[in-house]
């Protein structure tokens, strides 16, 4: 999901844009479908659920437009602002799928659509969607039966390729890892200026002796909190191997930080392998995990990889083998060989 | 979440939001009951006139998870994949994890020793009416409220409101376990609601 291919995105984004205007002269003579956004549109069969919803969001936006020119009421409000909700929200866009944010049944949820690829055969691309689709769905309920915290599948539709998730509520490690680097380095600054501006209030050798451990708490509330991300992921990444799953796509965008319990969340099966799980896959797996977290945030994710690297070792029953191979992947990267 | 419930009222509405049609699920909630082997007569020959889906309380742990199989009922409906003959059966046949309808009725559905039984009924909104599969229109002009009353008379016990917690007070959580395949490491991390929900939503997948 989070490949950023922003030149990808935007010829996709520009055949959707002629595929939409091609559409609708198209359906102009179907009445149902002629009201669909185009901020939303989707490709694909005209039946299908999502586009149900659609329908149904469209609808009742067009009756809300009427409402609100009319009156403005506290109960419309209320109304409206529900309304609002069960419509779709796009989150994200990768290159296989589109996530959209709505509600279903009454519950905050998530829906990824894997979109149609044209410059495929309909044939193979419609076999590939399907079963890259249902492999996601399979590796997230084997998650799930593991004792992994992930998104709980609510529907699976196969006509649109979409799967319904439950919405977890809460930033990625990434904006985590990132607002804590931040917070450490304010704090770090103000703790110096603190000791430049505030006199002490009893100059004695006991508080000179003081001041600099009385800054570490806090760097070590930081520290304390890497570790127990990592912890937590080297938990989540050893049940994953041992259960046999690979995820294959483990970054820091993909792990999600609960904002109530500040539990971690796994996300995006969609390059995940559950059948045969090999030395290389794990090796692998722990590789991009390495590279995400040092790269990217490097004194925090360099903690939370330890830590991580630690907990996986103890708990994870092939670590002994799988970790030689790591470090073998980690001498020569992560593709076997480099040809083509 | 417009969950419509009033003091006065024991049965609960749903809406079920995603279909053209304003599709709503109402539930009814009755207990000591007296006639289950007559009700569940009437259903399998069609002599009751109103199309119902009565469910076992005991293996129906929340109403969520009535919600779910409604909305893949109705879905199976429109894109005219039903695998049972009527809506209200696919319900049932909707809340199994497994794919076998002779399971799904025996452990699901409300059977002719229950004393409990729960009744899921989906009305069209739009149209004011059940969804009747038969075409039978002869009762296309009673009110909602009729056709409570004609299940109310139908059924011989005592009818509880439809809340969360009278359904989960009936609930045998360990055949739901069971049925469901649902083991200590999943209930470490969620809720058994959650775990039912994935296994319904999921099936076809599996």
């Amino acid at each position: 999901m989070d490949i950023d291919d922003k030149e990808e995105e935007e010829e996709e984004q520009r055949e959707e844009k002629e595929e939409t205007t091609t559409r609708k002269t198209k359906t102009k003579t179907k009445t149902r479908t002629t009201t669909i956004d185009d901020a939303v549109e989707v490709d694909q069969d005209d039946e299908h659920l999502l586009q149900r919803i659609l329908h149904y969001n469209n609808n009742n936006n067009n009756n809300n437009n009427n409402n609100n020119n009319n009156n403005n009421d506290g109960n419309d409000e209320n109304r409206r602002r529900e309304e609002q909700e069960k419509r779709l929200h796009l989150l994200s866009q990768g290159a296989e799928a589109r996530v959209f944010s709505t509600t279903f049944l009454g519950k905050p949820c998530v829906v990824k659509q894997r979109f149609r690829k044209k410059y495929r055969h309909p044939v193979l691309d419609q076999k590939l969607t399907r079963s890259r689709l249902f492999a996601e769905c399979r590796s997230l309920m084997k998650a799930r039966i593991l004792g992994v915290q992930a998104p709980t599948v609510l529907f699976v539709d196969k006509r649109s390729s979409s799967i319904f998730m439950e919405r977890v509520e809460g930033k990625s490690l990434k904006e985590v890892l990132k607002s804590i680097a931040a917070e450490e380095d304010e704090e770090g600054e103000e703790k110096k200026e603190e000791e430049k501006t505030t006199p002490p209030r009893n100059a004695t050798a006991e508080d000179a002796t003081a001041a600099p451990s009385s800054s570490s708490p806090l760097s070590s509330s930081a520290h304390r909190r890497a570790v127990k991300y990592g912890r937590e992921i080297g938990l989540i990444v050893s049940k994953l191997h041992d259960g046999n799953i690979t995820h294959g796509d483990l970054t820091t965008s993909n792990f999600l930080v609960h904002a109530q319990t500040d539990s971690i969340y796994v996300i995006d099966f969609g390059l995940s392998k559950t059948q045969i799980v090999g030395e290389e896959d794990i090796g692998v797996d722990l590789y991009v995990l390495e590279r995400s977290l040092v790269s990217a945030h490097s004194r925090e994710g360099a903690r939370v990889w330890q830590e991580c690297l630690r907990t996986w070792k103890e708990t994870c029953g092939k670590s002994k083998e799988a970790f030689k191979r790591y470090e073998e992947v980690r001498a020569r990267g992560r593709k076997r060989s480099m040809v083509g | 979440m417009t969950e419509t419930t009033t003091t006065t009222h024991k049965h609960q509405t749903f809406p079920v939001d995603g279909f053209e049609n304003d599709f709503t699920l109402e539930l009814m909630l009755f207990e000591q009951v007296t006639n289950a082997k007559e009700i569940s007569d009437s259903i399998k020959s069609g002599s009751f006139d109103v199309e119902v889906a009565l469910m076992n309380p005991k293996t129906i742990f929340t109403e969520n998870i009535v919600r779910l199989a409604t909305f893949k009922a109705i879905a199976s409906m429109e894109t005219k994949c039903m695998v049972t003959r009527t809506l209200h059966s696919e319900i049932i046949f909707n809340a199994s994890p497994k794919t076998n309808i002779n399971e799904a009725f025996r452990r699901f559905g409300a059977g002719p020793d229950s004393t409990a039984i729960l009744v899921a009924r989906v009305c069209d909104k739009k149209k004011e009416q059940i969804v009747v599969d038969t075409g039978n229109s002869s009762n296309s002009s009673n009110s909602e409220e009729h056709i409570r009353e004609k299940v109310r008379k139908w059924i011989d016990g005592k009818e509880i409101a439809a809340t969360r917690e009278n359904l989960q007070r009936f609930a045998d959580t360990n055949a739901i376990k069971k049925y469901y395949k649902i083991d200590a490491a999943e209930l470490k991390i969620a809720s058994l609601e959650d775990g039912v929900l994935m296994r319904i939503g999921a099936r076809e997948v599996i």
